[in-house]
This record gives structure tokens, C-alpha cells and sequence, in this order.
């Protein structure tokens, strides 16, 4: 019989907190070499002590589940990698660059609610609720979404000092889709945007399904960000016409290709830049 | 555990690499175990938003459990996808694990020698989604029934109830695999199971309103 269906409350919270005390030492293996291989005998050799009484297969159940690493789990390491580079290197929670509305530049205090919308998502709720202008700006920070916010990409440049990952414009490296493995993925972030603008329009969506796009997929954050995401990365990537937004009242700063996300001088002839 | 981690993140915070790969390897079995609990077979895919909201939002996190705000992240990516489906999850892999378990499991004892980490998330995939929940929040990522309610928007007792109830019915599931050696008339889990998840569906959708 099974002692388990007399235990109580207490009994439950020890299983479950000795459960998941196994899988805590996983990553430290992981860490210094190969994580899917290192501890592929922790659950064999927790299921072999006598640790775990054949009458409580419950507790086998759990130390199963919480079990260490399995081969594939950590299949999208290098994806996340990059992505925790792209996201470094162009801190702007991901807002395509659109331009500016006339009323977000009457006042200073609302330039400066928008850099800290962006700069930070924790600060981002404080800096517009103090700050708040008649824009209904949503600060909006776990949107995953690039398309929502309105306001924020024009402290894209103030806000951080950007590492910009792409090259200068007119100097595109030739670099061509190669799969997603390999030393330093995000580097080549630019590239898998490159090859796949050189595609044939038609073709674009269907080789954002094949492995080699893989990585620019998940760095972009789905198949349909891509293109917002590598106009930002890439700069010579003029937007299509369904992406291009008009702008609406404040023709003032050229929507120029300088303008997508490369970041070194603060755009010209926009006051509040300055 | 969590005082470790919380050095790691600062040092991801500043840009460490090293420490957001470990981060990632940390985190990621448990998170990809809890989301196939709930989106099934999309789970890497809800994974991979999740690691991209991650690095996006990393620099707001302000402190506190890290694990925590991971697996919020996790489930609220769970809970826009199974919107943006508009369709249930469809699980195949709980009830194979169901037929294999029962196929191989003679006794208790074997059970717990032969049961691998997918059927264990496969069975406990079958319990009532507030407590397969519970039981994932804490077994398999670790958290406390404090932060796991946090997380859940319950509170601690509620967390605890309701993973005591989970592992009780996985006891009687497996109880009644090992006494029947055989195939899976199991009044415990067996409307999930046909249903393809309607008892997952309900909570979800709950959970995500509120």
C-alpha cells in the first residue's frame, strides 16, 4: 500500500522541497562543461538510494521530474545568448523607429518620461505616471512587441550608450546565413538579416522556417518581427511598404537610414536632441 | 540557492555573458518542464519568447526571487499564447506516458525504478492544471509556496493545498498502476486525459483574467 495517502501537509512540503534540492545541483555541472551530458546520472543515482523507499514512488515521481538536464532542454542556449546581446546592445525595449509626434516634443519632461520608459522597464511605470504628459503613453515594458510604443525609440540614442552590433552603413559585411551554432552567434545577427533581405520578398517568410534562420527568428522574438527587428539592426534595410509609417504632422527630423538604430551622433537638426 | 543566483543576475545585469548562460542553464530545464504542463507541445517556443523578454527586461528587475520573475514571465508568455491560439493545447505526450507507464509498471517498486523525467511531467500534466501548477512551482522549479503564490496569484496556503492534493492524486494514480499492472481505468485521471486537456483549459483561461 501506498503510505503516501496518509501524509499530510508536512510530508507533502518535504517531498517537494527535496524533489527540487536535486535538480539545484545540476547547473553547477552544467556550468563548466556540457550541461546535457554532466549530470545525466544524478536521477539514476537518486533512484538507486535508499533514499527513496519503494513506497513512496511519489517521491521517485518527483525526483523524475525535477530531474537533471536532458539533451535538448538547453537547445536554445545560444539563441537566448544572442538575444541577451541584441537586447544589450540596443537597450530600447525593441520600438521600430517611426517618428516623432508633435505633442511628445513640447515639453522636455516628456522626453525625459521617455527615456526612462526605455532606459529601464522598472522605472518605466514610475517616470510616466510623475511624469506623465496628455500622451497616452503606455510604458508598456514587458510588451514583447515592437510595434506599440510610440514615444520611446527617440531615446533610443540618449538614453544608453549604444554598442552598435550593426556595421556602419555601407560597409555590409558579406556575411551569409550559416546555422545557428557556433562561438558567437549574435555577431552574425546582422548577417542572418542581411542574407534574408537578399532574399526574394516571397521567399522571406518561408526561409524564416528553415534552420539557418533559426537563430534570427528567436532573436527578433517571431517570425513577423524579423523585419521591424532587422531594420533596426541593420540600417541600409530600407522598410517594405507595408512597414513604412508616414509621418503624420512632424516631417521635422528626415527619417534617414542613420536614423534606425545606429546611434553614434545624436540626429541633426532635431532640437530636442540637443 | 537563491542568494547565489541573485549574484549571478547582478552580474548579468552588467552585461556578463557568462553568468546569463548560467542563467539560462539554471532556469531553462525547469521553465521548459512547467510549459509543456501548459502549452504542450509549443512549450520551446513559448520558451524562446521567454528568454527573449528576459534579456529584454533584465535590466528593470529590480531584486527579490529571480526564479520568480522568470517563471512569471514564463506563464504570462504561456497565457498570451494560448490566447493567441484561441485553441487548446493539444498534449499528446501525457497519454502515451499514460500507456507506457502502465505497460511497464508491474509494482510500485518498478515504477519508481522505470519512470523517466517526461512521464513524471506527463502524469503530473494530467492532475487539475491548479495543481499541476502548484506541484511543478515547487518540485520542479523550486520555488517556496510563498513565491509560488505570488506567482499564481494565490496565496501560500492555497499553493500548499493544492499540491497536497496533486501528489495525492499521483499517489493513488500510481498506487492503482502498480496494483493493476494494467492499462489505465484510473478514475483519478482519466477525463483529462480524453478530454486532451479540458481540465488544463479551464484554470488557464481563468488565471489569465485575472
Amino acid at each position: 500500500m501506498n503510505p503516501f495517502r496518509r501524509a499530510d501537509h508536512a510530508d507533502t512540503e518535504r517531498l517537494l522541497d527535496s524533489a527540487h534540492a536535486r535538480v539545484d545541483t545540476a547547473p553547477d555541472q552544467g556550468h563548466s562543461a556540457t550541461p546535457a551530458a554532466a549530470d545525466a546520472t544524478s536521477a539514476a543515482a537518486y533512484l538507486a538510494t535508499p533514499n527513496v523507499p519503494p513506497a513512496e514512488p511519489v517521491a521517485a515521481l518527483l525526483a523524475a521530474a525535477a530531474g537533471p538536464v536532458r539533451p535538448g532542454e538547453l537547445a536554445g542556449e545560444e539563441a537566448a545568448l544572442a538575444a541577451f546581446r541584441a537586447a544589450r546592445a540596443h537597450p530600447a525595449p525593441a520600438v521600430p523607429q517611426r517618428p516623432r509626434r508633435r505633442r511628445a516634443r513640447t515639453s522636455a519632461v516628456a522626453w525625459i518620461g521617455a527615456v526612462a520608459a526605455t532606459a529601464t522597464a522598472g522605472a518605466a511605470f514610475a517616470a510616466v505616471t510623475r511624469d506623465r504628459t496628455p500622451d497616452p503613453v503606455a510604458p508598456a515594458p514587458s510588451h514583447p512587441s515592437p510595434s506599440s510604443q510610440q514615444d520611446a525609440p527617440r531615446s533610443a540614442e540618449p538614453g544608453r550608450s549604444v554598442a552598435p552590433v550593426a556595421p556602419s552603413p555601407g560597409v555590409p559585411s558579406p556575411v551569409t546565413a550559416t546555422p545557428p551554432a557556433g562561438p558567437a552567434p549574435a555577431d552574425r545577427v546582422p548577417g542572418l538579416c542581411r542574407a534574408w533581405w537578399a532574399k526574394k520578398p516571397d521567399q522571406r517568410e518561408k526561409v524564416l522556417r528553415t534552420p539557418a534562420f533559426q537563430m534570427l527568428v528567436t532573436a527578433a522574438g517571431g517570425a513577423a518581427e524579423v523585419e521591424p527587428f532587422c531594420q533596426r539592426l541593420v540600417p541600409e534595410m530600407k522598410p517594405t511598404g507595408s512597414a513604412k509609417v508616414m509621418p503624420s504632422g512632424s516631417a521635422k527630423a528626415k527619417p534617414s537610414p542613420a536614423a534606425k538604430g545606429v546611434p553614434s551622433p545624436p540626429r541633426p537638426g532635431h532640437p530636442a536632441d540637443s | 540557492m537563491t542568494a547565489d543566483l541573485s549574484e549571478v543576475v547582478s552580474a548579468a545585469q552588467a552585461g556578463d555573458e557568462e553568468a546569463f548562460r548560467f542563467l539560462y542553464r539554471s532556469l531553462q530545464p525547469g521553465l521548459l518542464r512547467y510549459l509543456t504542463a501548459i502549452v504542450g507541445a509549443d512549450a520551446e517556443d513559448v520558451a524562446s519568447e521567454t528568454w527573449l523578454q528576459i534579456s529584454r527586461d533584465l535590466p528593470g528587475f529590480t531584486g527579490g526571487e529571480f526564479r520568480a520573475w522568470t517563471v512569471t514571465i514564463a506563464r504570462n508568455r504561456a497565457m498570451d499564447h494560448l490566447r493567441r491560439m484561441r485553441r487548446r493545447p493539444s498534449l499528446p505526450v501525457p497519454m502515451q506516458a499514460l500507456v507506457d507507464l502502465a505497460s511497464d509498471a508491474d509494482t510500485a517498486e518498478r515504477a519508481s525504478e522505470t519512470i523517466g523525467t517526461e512521464t513524471a511531467l506527463a502524469l503530473i500534466a494530467t492532475l487539475p492544471p491548479r495543481e499541476a501548477e502548484a506541484v511543478l512551482l515547487r518540485a520542479v522549479i523550486g520555488l517556496d509556496a510563498g513565491s509560488a503564490g505570488r506567482v499564481l496569484g494565490r496565496r501560500a496556503g492555497a499553493v500548499r493545498t493544492a499540491a497536497h492534493r496533486g501528489l495525492r492524486r499521483l499517489a493513488a494514480l500510481l498506487e492503482r498502476q502498480s496494483l493493476a499492472g494494467s492499462p489505465v481505468e484510473v478514475e483519478g485521471a482519466p477525463p483529462p486525459r480524453a478530454g486532451s486537456g479540458s481540465a488544463l483549459r479551464a484554470p488557464h483561461a481563468e488565471a489569465a483574467d485575472g
